[in-house]
């Protein structure tokens, strides 16, 4: 691992797995700990960007230090919301964030008695976890900048995409794509895939057909389709199991 | 009053109802004192038999004169006097009216008013002579000796009748008098109106006098102000509206920070300012984005049509039922997946034709590009050849396949994704171009060993190069195709259609039809 960036091979062998929980069980958890963060983040009017954008990098990042069992992750998912909100200048009172997580998944957090000390106290071993590195870039950047990349595109036509493709690293947060993957590199997947859904044609006559070569050299035509499918198989599990369908934790 | 009435009060009482005829201006008139009628005005006794004609007033005069005499009498009378006689059998019923004995008179259709004696003699003076001479007629003879004598009498005999009428009708002197001087007034009251509207006249048209400026009207000044009251009032209309929504902004603010720092005992803030509001500065670069927008639960092919509505991620409800598979995008390099429209949705509904499925990408020997020149005309065109030539991809190709002097159509796509579960019994063969991830999407998940085991596959490559070392493993037949010898080609690309015609005998017999087989 380096610049909090792991590799593939990472996520078969993170601490929960070791543990003894399985590879789909992790992949479940994990997006109910974002769904969660999500959630509450929307209720305190909370934008992806950039706060549930970090929040949810934090829990990822968290989780490969740290395993299930130890750590639950309804209480993780608050603490990454308060910290994230904090660090990026948009704080919200951890009182709030605990009333608004006990509003919306009562079943869930109604047991907590006291469910604000608990988030303060895991917002330490967070902040030692993460070894207080706590600048997050995220794809939204990058991709601002890829919108001035084609001029020849109708500007309608480019404004659509970068639309969609901003809708995608919105849902992208759910995956493991933020920790195996450099934000740039999200943002140029992302947006290659927005190209591809709605069809249009970026690349010039005179143009590689590889339009990123210029900023992410050697990163071929494989990776980037490896990166879209992280998403859509995202969309197709969720499509047929909503994460927590019933606003309940699933067990063993 | 009815003449009737009338003639009825002279039979009682003559002397206050004296009988006279009148004559004037050519127009006969019957007069009981001072109430005159025509001749010929009709009364309200009505003739026997005939329900729409009565007496005549004239008529009713000459029967109460001969009353006294036999019927046969009266009728010679009344015939040379050229009235109506009264019949026998309405003589006793009139000489019970005229007698006063029945006092109910039948209406009259159409009052008749009585006119004034009096009113008509003063209105002809020059007839005067008339009555003098109803009065010989009466049976009072006068002295006729001498021409000179009878003059003086008769101008002395007007002067007197003008007397006598006066004391007959009740009209002194003074009365006479009196009236004259009444209209005397009248005369007079008439030529002070005449002087009023003179006067009226004059005071209109009199011209306007100057008008000299006064003490106030100097004041005024020479601009109209009139309007300036108007502006300043909705002037300060609109400023007291501008302060109450300043005022409904500054207690939104508040209320919102109340709401944002949550109810219980919270520090107090400052009006219009929160410290945990922040997400109202919205960033400038993201103001043409929708930034909290979600595709979870939706369908690509919504994206594809460019209807898609970006929504917050959604909850779904409880016990929702299952969703079919979701539909999988395939990608590869600069690849298109172009969409389908209702037209195409219906008449794919409808059809029954078989199915070819090809890959879509561009590095690879067989796409829709070239796939008519292979399958149709049996002769290899590189994939960048016809792309040259043509500037846009084909999105919706069929192929034509002659056999037995009759053609079939075939279908052939590259998004097979597309495909609904029933139109994979359509499927009769399969290009691979060598990735697994060709198959992401399709059915029987998308593992390529169930495909081939339903689908023939067929994968071209180089004749001088081995295939891929994926397609080796996998149950394809390998199509070796000269880089640059054409004559091989028909019977190499017949061979697909044989496998493909055996395959259809086999196991799809339902499509038989469709391939003249």
């Amino acid at each position: 691992m380096s610049d909090w960036i792991w590799p593939l091979e990472a996520l078969k062998t993170t601490p929960s797995i070791r543990a003894g929980l399985t590879k789909e069980q992790e992949l479940l958890w994990r997006r109910e700990g974002i769904k969660l963060l999500s959630e509450v983040g929307n209720a305190l009017n909370c934008k992806p960007r950039p706060t549930i954008g970090v929040a949810a990098v934090y829990f990822h990042r968290f989780y490969m230090i740290h395993s299930f069992q130890s750590f639950s992750r309804e209480v993780t998912a608050l603490s990454c919301l308060f910290l994230a909100g904090k660090v990026e200048d948009f704080p919200k009172k951890c009182k709030d964030v605990c009333q608004a997580a006990v509003t919306h998944y009562p079943e869930i957090y109604s047991k907590y008695q006291n469910l604000v000390d608990d988030v303060m106290g895991l917002e330490r071993v967070l902040l030692h976890s993460l070894k207080f590195d706590l600048h997050v870039a995220l794809p939204y950047d990058a991709l601002l900048d890829y919108k001035m990349m084609f001029p020849d595109m109708n500007r309608e036509k480019i404004t659509d995409a970068v639309q969609i493709a901003w809708t995608f690293i919105n849902d992208s947060i759910y995956t493991t794509l933020c920790i195996t993957t450099e934000p740039q590199m999200i943002a140029i997947a992302l947006l290659h895939l927005a190209f591809t859904v709605k069809g249009y044609q970026p690349v010039q006559k005179n143009m590689d057909p590889c339009w990123w070569s210029a900023d992410v050299s050697n990163w071929p035509q494989e990776s980037v389709d490896k990166a879209c499918h992280l998403v859509l198989d995202f969309y197709a599990a969720t499509k047929e199991k909503p994460v927590l369908e019933k606003k309940k934790l699933t067990t063993f | 009053m009815d003449p009737l009435e009338a003639l009825q009060k002279h039979v009682q009482r003559p002397e206050e109802f004296p009988l006279r005829e009148v004559t004037v201006s050519g127009i006969s008139y019957v007069a009981f004192g001072d109430y005159a009628y025509k001749k010929d005005t009709e009364t309200s006794l009505q003739i026997y038999g005939k329900s729409d004609e009565f007496y005549s007033l004239e008529s009713l005069v000459v029967f109460l004169k001969y009353s006294h005499e036999n019927h046969g009498v009266y009728v010679k009378e009344a015939a040379a006097a050229g009235v109506r006689a009264v019949t026998r059998i309405d003589r006793k019923n009139v000489t019970e009216y005229l007698q006063g004995d029945r006092t109910d008179f039948p209406a009259l259709m159409n009052q008749v008013n009585p006119l004034s004696l009096r009113q008509l003699l003063h209105s002809s003076e020059p007839e005067a002579k008339k009555p003098r001479l109803d009065g010989e007629a009466a049976g009072e003879p006068m002295d006729t000796s001498t021409s000179d004598e009878p003059q003086e009498s008769a101008v002395s005999a007007a002067k007197k009748e003008v007397e006598i009428r006066a004391l007959n009708d009740n009209l002194t002197k003074d009365r006479i008098a009196e009236m004259r001087r009444k209209r005397q007034s009248h005369r007079e009251k008439g030529i002070v109106t005449i002087d009023e509207s003179l006067s009226t006249l004059t005071s209109a048209s009199l011209p306007k006098t100057r008008i000299h400026k006064t003490r106030e009207n100097v004041m005024l000044g020479a601009r109209d102000l009139s309007n300036v009251l108007d502006i300043i009032t909705s002037a300060q209309r609109q400023w007291d509206l501008n302060e109450k929504k300043e005022k409904v902004a500054a207690v939104h603010a508040t209320n919102l920070s109340k709401d944002q720092s949550g109810a219980a005992g919270g520090q107090q803030q400052r009006s219009g300012y929160s410290r945990y509001a922040q997400e109202a500065f919205a960033h400038e670069k993201t103001k043409e984005i929708q930034t909290e927008g979600s595709f979870i639960g939706s369908n690509f092919s919504s994206i594809k049509q460019g209807h898609h509505a970006v929504q917050k991620a959604p909850d779904a409800p409880p016990g929702r039922p299952p969703l079919a598979k979701p539909i999988q995008l395939l990608t590869s390099s600069t690849a298109t997946s172009s969409g389908s429209s209702a037209a195409q949705n219906g008449s794919k509904r409808t059809s029954r034709s078989p199915i070819i499925i090809v890959p879509s990408a561009m590095n690879t020997m067989i796409n829709l590009y070239n796939v008519r020149d292979i399958l149709q005309n049996f002769s290899y065109v590189p994939v960048d050849q016809r792309r040259k030539e043509t500037n846009k991809k084909p999105v919706d190709l069929a192929i034509q396949r002659q056999k037995n002097g009759v053609t079939y159509n075939i279908r052939v796509i590259d998004n097979a994704e597309k495909l609904a579960n029933d139109d994979w019994d359509r499927v009769i063969a399969v290009f691979v171009m060598g990735v697994a991830w060709q198959f992401k999407g399709w059915k029987w998940n998308g593992n390529p060993t169930d495909i081939f085991t339903h689908i023939p596959a067929f994968h071209f490559h180089v004749d001088q190069d081995k295939p891929v070392a994926q397609v080796m493993q996998w149950n394809v037949h390998k199509i070796p195709v000269s880089a640059t010898k054409r004559h091989m080609d028909k019977a190499r690309f017949s061979q697909v259609w044989e496998t493909i015609e055996n395959f259809v005998r086999k196991n799809k017999p339902h499509l038989t039809a469709r391939l003249g087989l």
